[in-house]
C-alpha cells in the first residue's frame, strides 16, 4: 500500500526486515526484487505520490510540486549548472526523458582497472540488463510519433556524414505528448511510479510518501533501522515522527541526498570520499528558427541522438520543451521577447551533453540547514572547449537543415547567423560565456570500489564501514557512464538486490555472510 | 512579500512581456505574476528566495539613485528607459539580476494555457487525448488513434502480463 501525509496522524513505529529510503531507480528496483521474494519490506519517500490524474502537461507544476526546491537545485562553480532532481515516488524516473543505454564496454573496463571492481561482469550485467528491457519494454523511440523536430536534426547530422540514430526508451505505446520530464499523461513511460513500486506493492511491500529521513541509527557498527519524520508543510513544523526497526537499511535517496545524509551524521567516511567525485552530465541547448513548422513540443522529446563525438564525451540528445523552457533563457525583453515566442512553433529544439569529462564536484551538507545539500562543480580545462564544441555542432547540424539562425545560450553569440558559425568557432571557449546551462546525471558521491581507502561502498552496495547498511543509487556509481545512467542504477539494484537477501538469510542463521571483501 | 517587491512585480511585468500587438498574444496579468514569485519563493530554496528579494530591491536603488523614486512610482516611459540599460549590460552577474527580475512575469506569463494554446501547445487537448489513450503495463498494444473507444478499453485486457 502506498500510504500518504494525509494518513498520517500520528508517530509510525514499524519493525521490518528491509528499510528503503528512496523510491527512484536504485530503490524502487530493491523493494520489488525484495518483496517479490517474500521480503518484508518498507520504503519511505520524500516525494509525494503523483498519478496520471496529476501529470496535468504543465511545466510549472511539475517543477513546482515534484522536483526537489521547486527546481531550483543549482551547482556552485562557472558556469552553474541547473540540477533538476525528482522529489515523486518513483524519484527522478517519474519526471525524466525515458531514455534507456546499456554502459558502454570502455566503461566498465575503467571500473575493473581503476576501482577494482573485477566481480561486477559485463556477462552479468547484461543479464541484469536485459531483465530491466524486457520489464520495462525499453525499444527504439517510434518514428511515426517523434516529432519533426528530432528527425529533422537528425536528418541534418545525416547531411554532415555524423551517425546518430532513434534512441531506446522504456515506453510502451507511446504516442509523444512531449512532457516525459513532467510526468507521462497515458503512463506509457515506465517510470518507477507505474512499474517497480506498483509490483512491489502487489508483493506486499508498503510506502509512505511524503517522509523525509533524518537518520540511520546504527548500534555496534550496523545498521538497525531509521529515524525520521512526516513534515507538515502547512504549517512549516517538524510533523509526526516515524521510527522503524530493520535487519538491513538501504540508502536510495539519490547521489545528492544519500551522500548529504552520510555526512551530518558522519556515518561511512573512514575513506574522506563520502560527498566527492560527483560526476554529472553538463548540457546546453539551442533553438532554431525554421521556416517550416515542427509543432513542438508535440512529439518524443528525447528520440534521438547524434552520437558521433560520443568516444571524445559529446553526445546531442534531442530535448524539446514547451514554450516556458524556452522563454526561462532568453536574454531579450518587452517587444523583442514577445516577437521572439511568436514564432515558437518555427522552433527547432535540441540539446547535447558532456557525456564524459575531467571536472568533478562535490555535495556537502548546507551549513546552516542540514536537510538540505550545496553543490559544488565547475567546468574545467578540456571539457571547457567541449561544452563549446556541443554548441557549435548542434548550429552547424541547424544550419545544414536551413535554420536562420540559432539561438545559443552564450553572451558572445546569443543569436547565430550562418555567417557568424565561422567566427563563433575561432573564439576562445570560457566557461563564463555560457549564462544558461543544465545538468542531468549526478553520480559518484558513494563510489564502489575495492579499496575501503578510497571508496564508500563494496561491490555489493554495502558500506565498508557499517554492517547491513547498504546504498543503492546512482552516487555508488564510480565514474561518468558516458550515457544516460538510469539502466544501470536499476541493474546495479537488482544486483544490489541479491547480496541483499543474502544477508538476510545471513542474519537469520541460514546462509554464511557474504561481506563481498573484507576492510583490512 | 515585501509591498515595495510586490508592486515592482507589477510594475515590471509589461515591460518584460511587450505582448502588446504582438500577434494574438493576450495582454499581461500582473496578479498571476506576484502570485508566480509567492508560490516561486515558497516552494524553492531559501538563498533564491533572498537573491531574487535582492534583485527587486536593487532595482528601487538603482530607481532612486538615477531618478530619484522607487521604480513603480516613476512614470511607464522612465520605467521603460531605466531597464533599456539594464538590459543593455554585459556579463554573467547582469544576467543573473535580469533572470531574477523577469522570472515572475514571464513564468506566469508563457505557463498560461491559452497562451501555451496560441503558441501550439494545446495543452487541454492533449491532456484529454491521453486519457483516451491510457496505457497499461499488463495491456495489449493499443489500436490505431481512429479506432473506437471501445478497442481502445478492450486492448487493457488482452495482455500476456
Amino acid at each position: 500500500m502506498i500510504h500518504t501525509r494525509g494518513e498520517i496522524t500520528g508517530d509510525v513505529r514499524l519493525s521490518v526486515e528491509v528499510v528503503v529510503v528512496g523510491s527512484g531507480a536504485g530503490g524502487a528496483t530493491i523493494a520489488k526484487e525484495l518483496s517479490e521474494a517474500g521480503r518484508e519490506v518498507l520504503v519511505l519517500e520524500a516525494g509525494r505520490h503523483f498519478t496520471r490524474d496529476d501529470f496535468n502537461l504543465r511545466m510549472d507544476y511539475a517543477f513546482m510540486n515534484m522536483y526537489w526546491y521547486g527546481g531550483q537545485v543549482m551547482t556552485m562553480g562557472m558556469p552553474m549548472f541547473l540540477l533538476p532532481q525528482g522529489k515523486t515516488v518513483g524519484g527522478t524516473t517519474t519526471i525524466n526523458s525515458g531514455t534507456c543505454f546499456r554502459m558502454p564496454h570502455r566503461v566498465l573496463k575503467k571500473w575493473h582497472l581503476d576501482s577494482g571492481l573485477t566481480d561486477i561482469t559485463e556477462e552479468e550485467m547484461g543479464l541484469y540488463y536485459s531483465a530491466v528491457e524486457e520489464y520495462l519494454f525499453v525499444q527504439k523511440a517510434d518514428p511515426e510519433v517523434t516529432g519533426r523536430n528530432a528527425l529533422l536534426f537528425l536528418e541534418g547530422a545525416r547531411k554532415l556524414g555524423l551517425s546518430g540514430g532513434m534512441l531506446a526508451r522504456n515506453a510502451k505505446d507511446c504516442e509523444g505528448y512531449g512532457v516525459c520530464c513532467f510526468g507521462c499523461p497515458s503512463d506509457a513511460k515506465q517510470s518507477t511510479n507505474v512499474s517497480y513500486i506498483p509490483d512491489a506493492v502487489k508483493a506486499g511491500c508498503e510506502v509512505y510518501s511524503e517522509c523525509m529521513v533524518d537518520e540511520v541509527v546504527v548500534r555496534g557498527g550496523r545498521a538497525v533501522g531509521v529515524k525520521g519524520r512526516f513534515p507538515d508543510t502547512e504549517r512549516d513544523a517538524r510533523g509526526p515522527g516515524i521510527e522503524v526497526e530493520a535487519d538491513v537499511v538501504v540508502l536510495a535517496a539519490g547521489t545528492l541526498h544519500t551522500p548529504r545524509m552520510l555526512l551530518v551524521q558522519g556515518l561511512c567516511n573512514s575513506s574522506g570520499q563520502v560527498g566527492k567525485n560527483l560526476t554529472i552530465h553538463p548540457c546546453n541547448g539551442t533553438v532554431a528558427l525554421m521556416d517550416e513548422e515542427l509543432g513542438n513540443p508535440k512529439g518524443i522529446p528525447q528520440a534521438t541522438c547524434v552520437d558521433e563525438f560520443a568516444d571524445e564525451g559529446v553526445m546531442l540528445e534531442g530535448g524539446t520543451t514547451p514554450p516556458l523552457g524556452i522563454v526561462m533563457g532568453m536574454p531579450y525583453k518587452g517587444r523583442r521577447l514577445a516577437e521572439f515566442m511568436w514564432k515558437y512553433p518555427h522552433f527547432g529544439i535540441y540539446g547535447g551533453m558532456l557525456s564524459e569529462h575531467c571536472s568533478t564536484g562535490r555535495v556537502v551538507p548546507h551549513p546552516r540547514d542540514p536537510q538540505r545539500h550545496l553543490v559544488f562543480y565547475g567546468l574545467k580545462g578540456e571539457d571547457v572547449r567541449k561544452f563549446k564544441f556541443m554548441t557549435e555542432l548542434q548550429a552547424e547540424i541547424w544550419f545544414s537543415v536551413g535554420a536562420k539562425s540559432v539561438f545559443t545560450p552564450t553572451a558572445s553569440f546569443p543569436e547565430m547567423r550562418p555567417q557568424d558559425l565561422a567566427k563563433f568557432k575561432k573564439r576562445k571557449a570560457k566557461a563564463s560565456d555560457y549564462r544558461a546551462a543544465s545538468a542531468y546525471h549526478p553520480l559518484g558521491t558513494c563510489r564502489m570500489g575495492s579499496d575501503p581507502e578510497q571508496s564508500v561502498v563494496r561491490h555489493t552496495g554495502e558500506t565498508w564501514d557499517v554492517e547491513n547498511l547498504f546504498i543503492c543509487d546512482g552516487s555508488v556509481v564510480p565514474t561518468s557512464l558516458g550515457v544516460n545512467p538510469q539502466m544501470t542504477i536499476f541493474a546495479l539494484a537488482m544486483r544490489c538486490a541479491g547480496f541483499v537477501d543474502d544477508r538476510l538469510e545471513a542474519l537469520a542463521g541460514r546462509a554464511p555472510a557474504n561481506t563481498g571483501g573484507k576492510k583490512a | 512579500m515585501l509591498q515595495i517587491v510586490e508592486e515592482t512585480v507589477r510594475a515590471i511585468t509589461p515591460h518584460v512581456l511587450g505582448v502588446d500587438a504582438v500577434g494574438e498574444l493576450p495582454g499581461a496579468d500582473l496578479q498571476a505574476s506576484v502570485d508566480f514569485l509567492a508560490d516561486w519563493h515558497e516552494k524553492g530554496i531559501p538563498e533564491f528566495r533572498v537573491v531574487s528579494n535582492l534583485a527587486f530591491l536593487t532595482l528601487n536603488l538603482y530607481s532612486l539613485v538615477r531618478k530619484g523614486r522607487l521604480f513603480p512610482r516613476l512614470d511607464y516611459g522612465s520605467q521603460a528607459a531605466l531597464l533599456e540599460r539594464l538590459y543593455r549590460a554585459k556579463g554573467a552577474l547582469a544576467y543573473q539580476f535580469l533572470y531574477f527580475l523577469a522570472t515572475p512575469a514571464v513564468s506566469a506569463y508563457y505557463s498560461r494555457v491559452d497562451v501555451q494554446g496560441l503558441l501550439g501547445f494545446d495543452i487541454q487537448a492533449l491532456k484529454e487525448e491521453s486519457e483516451r489513450r491510457l496505457v497499461t503495463r499488463d495491456g495489449g498494444p493499443l489500436p490505431p488513434r481512429d479506432a473506437a473507444p471501445e478497442a481502445v478499453e478492450r486492448s487493457r485486457g488482452e495482455g500476456e502480463r
